[in-house]
């Protein structure tokens, strides 16, 4: 059986602004403002989430032109439930979770 | 983006690897985006690639931490007991020198056994600068003495200016690394 692994508490601060916004495909940028994560941070732990298939990632043909897309993130259906599941287990989304 | 931070993503590219040259577009075309300097956005970028990395292969990445701690507690050993042969036999002090040069060979050896040659060539240069790391903060935490001492005219690391010590440290990494791995190709291929 494989061993379910504890989200971090920076995880589910960023799963948890994913989650406010579950229809919007959000930049990297973005995600860094919202959560308050640098990006040394904050990449590792969205590549970890990508893994896990807890977001869905795709890229973004630019706004203004000569500029390259850009790659968002949005959550889906397993991450929700993983910061559901964390909520419940700790009664905190932002504290301690097992996916 | 600026040169310097163009350096630096190519850097945590290479640092990366294939298997997240996507992750690195991502990284970098945030940067492209930012209205302003970028380079602290580089440098978390360069950040989380060696983290990730690190993550991936945490059995490399603590042979990289492990091997110059057995080395340095194998200098500590060795120290004495090099010294007073040194003494009883009326050895050149070139030779107490010598000794402690070459005694991360057999470990870069062993790590060119198990690996491909570029592999091991980064894994004994990283852990190299490990060792010498240790070796300064240890003489900082021992005689209070910080990094800016190997900068001082007249210091010396083996006998040697210290750039000109460390580089042949290094090299007697890369040497037993290359000697591993040229063994492991030949052993593979008979």
């Amino acid at each position: 059986m494989a061993r379910a692994r504890r989200l971090s508490p920076q995880a589910l601060t960023l799963l948890s602004v994913l989650a406010n916004r579950p229809s919007d495909w959000l930049y990297g940028l973005e995600l860094a403002n919202l959560s308050g994560l640098k990006s040394g941070t904050l990449y590792p732990i969205l590549i970890r989430l990508a893994d896990r298939t807890f977001l869905e990632s795709r890229w973004l043909e630019p706004i203004e032109p000569g500029r390259p897309a850009r790659h968002a993130y949005r959550i889906t259906g397993a991450g929700l439930k993983a910061l559901q599941q964390a909520a419940s287990t700790s009664g905190h989304p932002s504290k301690e979770a097992f996916a | 983006m600026n040169a310097f931070t163009r350096v630096l993503f190519r850097l945590a590219r290479w640092i990366a690897g294939r298997d997240r040259a996507e992750w690195l577009d991502a990284m970098a075309a945030e940067a492209e985006a930012i209205k302003g300097d970028s380079t602290a956005w580089a440098l978390g970028c360069l950040w989380a690639a060696i983290t990730d990395r690190a993550h991936r292969e945490r059995r490399v990445a603590l042979a990289i931490l492990l091997i110059p701690i057995c080395i340095n507690l194998l200098e500590f050993a060795v120290f004495f007991p090099v010294f007073w042969l040194s003494q009883v036999l009326g050895l050149p002090g070139w030779t107490f020198v010598v000794v402690f040069i070459l005694l991360p060979l057999p470990f870069a050896f062993a790590v060119g056994r198990r690996m491909a040659l570029r592999r091991a060539l980064i894994i004994s240069t990283l852990s190299s600068v490990t060792l010498d790391s240790i070796g300064v903060v240890g003489f900082w935490i021992m005689f209070g003495k910080g990094p800016e001492v190997w900068f001082e005219k007249g210091s010396q690391i083996y006998n040697m200016t210290p750039i000109l010590g460390l580089t042949c440290s290094l090299c007697v990494w890369l040497a037993g690394a290359s000697l591993g791995s040229f063994t492991r190709r030949r052993a593979r291929a008979a």
